[in-house]
């Protein structure tokens, strides 16, 4: 079938079979990379795509629940000036995730930012829930979260003074 | 791979008339459980499919002095989107609890109720809090309580041929809300089982008790749940002890799960509840 | 490109194998053993591995062969339907009482005269502990992409070994091993499951892409390599002790198993690590140790984070807490009085040279954790509250442990690491070296010490996998071998680099290699814990731990470490990778133990439960890190000192010894109700 959808503002018309999920779809039929499906359960995060604005595991989804939605994935997503916050604090507290679930932590921080500026250690959490990652500090994280959102405010802020 | 047809029902008169061509239709909602539940590279799914989550008049909301009442493809980050007053507790947290974010934000109301092979988190609680919920089938629709959702056997009982197309919550705030998650992982598997119990306690009574311990099966005993409401918070230990008997040779009866952390949490509510 | 899904075995054992498949579809093929040519991918291991089975199968859901095509999930349905049949045979599952045909490797060595100190021991203690199956939880399913190009074939694969790899594919394709680039991929963390599996997934698609003369991409499920790939062994650890009247050991007779399910060329270095590890913490003037890898008709079993060390510690600390119950003492005082000091015999080693910190460790670790106070007061809530009613049930307990560069596998190939650096004119450094597929933190720490060394900037330090390391032979890249051995060849080239610096000019490059051990420090009847010793970061880990008496389920509290690992040249870096790896330590504490016969995708998740939100304290303290000197690896400590802590304070919280890790909610509450 013919799935038609919005992907990264581009309008598409794409293949795709009953079973596909969304994540398999977007890969194969786009080549959108930053997308390495995993677990399949909604565990890990390396699918996390935006869904008419709301972040999803996109392996959860199946293929044709896609059609006449907007998606947004981490190609997109890149090229935002929150996206670079988050890579700066990344370096600065030293927690560069490996590059299996860079784009997942980065989409959920990114998830989390855009909803709520200035979050909490319970806020942050519940964000890194979405990606389950063997490697991560989390110590680290949590303090590369808050620098990320540090570092977004005072670009946004003083943009505006 | 074997192919599925797919439809996109507008509304729910597309639906029903769906259903009534093929009453075996699936109606995917979220498609979490569903999907979820298969870690195989492509989904297997029945010949027909309907998706659902967009149809309008299932994504409803209403709220009045009585009751919530909501369309089943509401999701639950619409649930915990709507204002805290609007909840009754415990739900809230409850569902901050399920999964994840990404997750919240595609599972539906409707889907964590119709999981076919075990019942899922939000079940005891609306089981709990009498919540009712719509079946609407192409011969018409009906309400029923959502302890109709459990068969005979004490397993997920999802009729056919219908939809579940609203759920109704009582907007009432009990006084004692006691509840436990069991098992080794925070999503549902095979050892994950959730122990309820709420009731409220007016001029030193206990009143309203109600009990359910539900994973893969449910248990319930409305006629003990009846025998307990209305006892003094200060019953003797004796008769307490003998309810807790009585539950717990009901509960190895039936043999539905491992007795032993059902055991602990009943002595535990119990103890809690009747001073 | 062409996708691969692999046809299984649906038998756990049996002969003669045939697949049967229908007419393929266009574009779809299948490889075979018939197809490839019949060598054994791993000849050195008895009975040899093969690519795929055919006259042997070993397991359920040992790979037969491969359906390749253009579409990933097709492949996977025509691959399960393929029919397999085979004159079946009778598995071999029982592992504890094994026949001698399942012996993969046998180690034996004695110190001491066993029979008379026992016989001059006021107390013998005989147990059994027993450690289960753990699955890597590595950042990416098994997976390996193969093709020709020209003549030359070429392997993206994670490979924790990519030297290896070469040689593997090398022999069972009959190739020149010049022909053959191997591109060691992103691995993330790896907890050593990445260190031989990966090769048979490599050959599998290379064999596929030489008869198809396409790309070939093999990359599993996150289920199917849960399933199918191999997971830490199982063990049953057997020891029988003597001791005097204050509880000093003065005999030990230990047996140790290691189920290594179908196979394991890794087989003697489990078995060794082992064997040193169990003796490596407590002296003991008279030990015989008997340790065998098993074979059984499961998936392959093995590494996990510290080799074989990880179910050695977890017994022998396990063992001395049950001394200290037997002495009635506190576990500390037990293990103080036993701790391998300076001068002190053990195997191989008539008077240890080396100052062996542990016994400073030791006191540090327990004023840090304030072990001693809260020992006395869980054991008073116990005694008053043995059932458990007022729901508080906690425990603490302290472990030592140690984790090592060194192997001790007869090939010389185990230990060999080299290092090749250049400063070119603009000041970049151009690493070359086997650590290229480290982790982030590890070259992390590498650039920090070569940019200190030669006043250069760290973003101008690159990593290259050496070109021909085939003329180079070199070893695995495991967590201890990473920090420690190569971070001292990165040092030693970068000062050799700064000295011509003021003589020649630039560019300039120095070699730096290790040398492999000679043959006569072979391990065959020495004890290879005196070896072992000189290259190990000491540990000493307390943790403590609370149950919910109600749900059973074991809560982390908080962990205390205290670390002697040379000198540390980033204690950001260091502490991360310590929080990290505490987290998946815990993590396999409250694991399902994996069930070959009934294990399913949620078990594989279950094991998730410890999510960054249930992080305990954690408190780490090194001992002085800021020392000159060499810098030792640290990574594996948490999973070497961790399960055996975790299992022990459980063991005082429930106020009596399970003997078996891991264990699930359900399980403690029948202990508990015991208790
Ligand atoms: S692949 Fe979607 S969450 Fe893991
Ligand atoms: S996989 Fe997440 S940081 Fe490595």
């Amino acid at each position: 079938m013919i799935i038609d959808v919005t992907v990264n503002g581009v309008p598409r018309h794409l293949k795709s079979r009953s079973g596909d999920r969304l994540v398999d779809m977007l890969r194969k039929e786009l080549k959108l990379l930053s997308l390495s499906p995993d677990c399949l359960q909604g565990r890990c995060g390396k699918c996390l795509v935006f869904m008419d604005g709301r972040i999803v595991h996109s392996c959860l989804v199946p293929a044709f629940k896609a059609r006449a939605t907007t998606i947004l994935t981490f190609e997109a997503i890149a090229k935002n000036p929150e996206v670079k916050d988050i890579e700066k604090a990344f370096q600065i507290t030293q927690t560069q995730p490996c590059p299996f679930c860079r784009s997942a932590k980065i989409m959920a921080i990114f998830d989390l930012l855009s909803r709520i500026p200035l979050p909490g250690e319970e806020d942050i959490l519940e964000a890194l829930d979405m990606v389950s990652c063997p490697c991560s500090d989390p110590l680290g994280l949590i303090q590369a979260v808050k620098l990320a959102a540090e570092l977004r405010n005072k670009r946004k802020f003083s943009r505006e003074a | 791979m074997k192919l599925s047809e797919v439809f996109f029902p507008q509304d729910v008169a597309e639906i029903l008339e769906l259903l009534r061509k093929n009453p075996d239709i699936l109606l995917l909602a979220g498609g979490s459980a569903i999907v979820g539940s298969q870690a195989s590279r492509t989904i297997s799914l029945p010949e027909q499919v309907a998706s659902i989550a967009k149809v309008q008049e299932l994504r409803k909301t209403v709220r009045t002095e009585q009751f919530l009442e909501m369309g089943a493809c509401t999701t639950f980050t619409g649930i915990l989107s709507l204002a805290p007053t609007s909840l009754p507790e415990p739900l809230g947290s409850v569902i901050k609890a399920i999964g994840n974010r990404g997750l919240r934000n595609i599972a539906t109301i409707g889907g964590n109720l119709c999981c076919e092979n075990r019942f899922l988190d939000l079940w005891p609680f609306l089981s709990c809090m009498e919540a009712q919920v719509e079946f609407r089938s192409p011969s018409g629709s009906r309400w029923a309580s959502v302890g109709h959702l459990c068969g005979e056997d004490n397993r997920p009982l999802i009729p056919k041929a219908s939809i579940l197309s609203r759920v109704r919550i009582p907007l009432y705030n009990y006084d004692f809300i006691y509840y436990r998650k069991l098992g080794n992982s925070l999503y549902p598997s095979s050892d994950s089982a959730m122990f309820v119990c709420m009731a409220n306690i007016a001029r030193d009574k206990v009143e309203d008790f109600r009990l359910v311990f539900s994973g893969d099966k449910a248990f319930r005993l409305k006629d003990k749940e009846m025998s307990i409401s209305g006892k003094k918070t200060s019953t003797p230990r004796r008769e307490i002890r003998g309810f807790v008997a009585e539950y717990k040779k009901a509960f190895e009866e039936m043999g539905l799960f491992d007795p032993r952390p059902f055991t602990a949490l009943l002595e535990d509510v119990f103890g809690r509840l009747f001073l | 490109m062409l996708f691969a899904s692999t046809i299984r075995s649906p038998f756990h054992r049996g002969r003669n194998a045939k697949v049967g498949i229908d007419a393929l579809p266009k574009g779809y093929s299948a490889i075979l053993a018939e197809d490839l040519p019949r060598h054994s991918l791993f000849p050195s291991f008895k009975d040899g591995i093969p690519i795929f089975a055919s006259e042997q199968i070993s397991y359920r859901g040992e790979a037969l062969g491969l359906i390749l095509g253009p579409d990933p999930g097709s492949c996977d349905e025509l691959a399960a339907a393929a029919r397999v049949e085979c004159e079946e045979e009778e598995p071999e599952q029982e592992w504890e009482s094994f026949s001698s045909s399942q012996i993969a490797y046998h180690y034996s060595a004695e110190y001491g005269d066993l029979e008379k100190m026992f016989v001059a021991s006021s107390t013998e203690l005989k147990e059994v502990y027993r450690n289960g199956i753990f699955d890597h939880h590595y950042s990416e399913p098994m997976g390996a992409l193969s093709f020709w190009d020209k003549e030359t074939l070429s392997v993206h694969c994670a490979t924790q070994w990519p030297d290896d790899l070469r040689r593997r594919l090398s022999g069972a394709l009959s190739l020149s091993e010049a022909d053959i680039v191997v591109h060691p991929t992103e691995m993330g963390r790896t907890l050593d499951g990445r260190l031989w599996y990966p090769t048979i997934v490599a050959a599998q698609a290379a064999a596929a892409s030489k008869i198809s003369g396409k790309p070939v991409r093999i990359l599993y499920t996150r289920e199917e390599d849960f399933l199918h790939t191999t997971k830490q062994a199982r063990s049953a650890v057997s020891i029988r002790s003597g001791s005097d009247d204050q509880g000093r050991l003065l005999a030990l007779d230990i047996v140790i198993l290691i189920n290594i399910g179908a196979y394991n060329p890794l087989a003697p270095e489990l078995v060794y690590q082992a064997a040193s590890a169990i003796t490596g913490i407590y002296s003991c003037p008279a030990i015989r140790i008997e340790a065998y890898a098993i074979r059984s008709n499961t998936i392959p079993l093995g590494a996990m984070g510290s080799v074989g060390a990880t179910h050695a510690f977890f017994a022998i600390e396990a063992h001395m807490n049950n001394l200290a119950q037997r002495y009635s003492k506190h576990p500390a005082e037990i293990k103080a009085l036993n701790i391998l000091k300076k001068g002190q015999s053990t195997f191989g080693a008539p008077g240890l040279s080396a100052d062996i910190p542990l016994d400073r460790i030791h006191r540090e670790l327990q004023l840090v954790s304030d072990y001693p106070r809260k020992y006395a007061s869980y054991e008073l809530v116990k005694k008053r509250d043995p059932g458990c009613r007022e729901g508080i049930v906690r425990g603490i307990a302290l472990t030592l442990g140690y984790q090592t560069g060194r192997s001790f596998s007869e090939q010389s190939t185990m230990n060999s690491y080299s290092v090749e650096a250049t400063l070119d004119r603009e000041l970049k450094l151009l690493i070359k070296t086997q650590a290229a597929i480290g982790s982030e933190a590890l070259k992390t720490m590498w650039r920090k010490t070569a940019a200190e060394i030669l006043s250069i900037q760290e973003e101008h330090i690159r990593f290259l996998l050496p070109e021909n390391t085939h003329s180079l032979p070199s070893g695995p890249m495991t967590l201890s071998r990473g920090s420690t051995v190569i971070q001292h060849l990165i040092e030693k080239t970068c000062r050799s680099i700064q000295k011509k610096r003021f003589r020649e000019s630039l560019p300039l490059s120095a070699k730096a290699r290790t040398r492999a051990p000679k043959a006569s420090s072979s391990p065959e009847g020495l004890y290879p814990g005196a070896q072992l010793l000189d290259s190990a970061s000491w540990c000493g880990t307390a943790v403590e731990v609370e149950i919910d008496a109600l749900t059973g389920r074991p809560i982390p509290l908080a962990v205390w470490m205290v670390i002697d690992a040379g000198r540390i040249i980033s204690m950001q870096t260091a502490l991360a990778s310590l929080r990290a790896s505490t987290l998946s330590a815990l993590a396999l504490c409250t694991a399902n133990d994996f069930d070959p016969a009934s294990a399913g995708i949620d078990d594989y998740l279950a094991d998730f439960n410890l999510r960054m939100r249930d992080l305990p304290d954690i408190h780490i303290r090194f001992i002085d890190p800021d020392r000159n000197g060499a810098a030792k690896g640290i990574g594996e400590l948490p999973f070497v000192t961790i399960p055996a802590a975790f299992y022990s304070a459980l063991t005082q919280a429930l106020g009596l010894d399970p003997r078996q890790l891991p264990l699930k909610g359900g399980e403690i509450l029948r202990l508990l109700e015991g208790s």
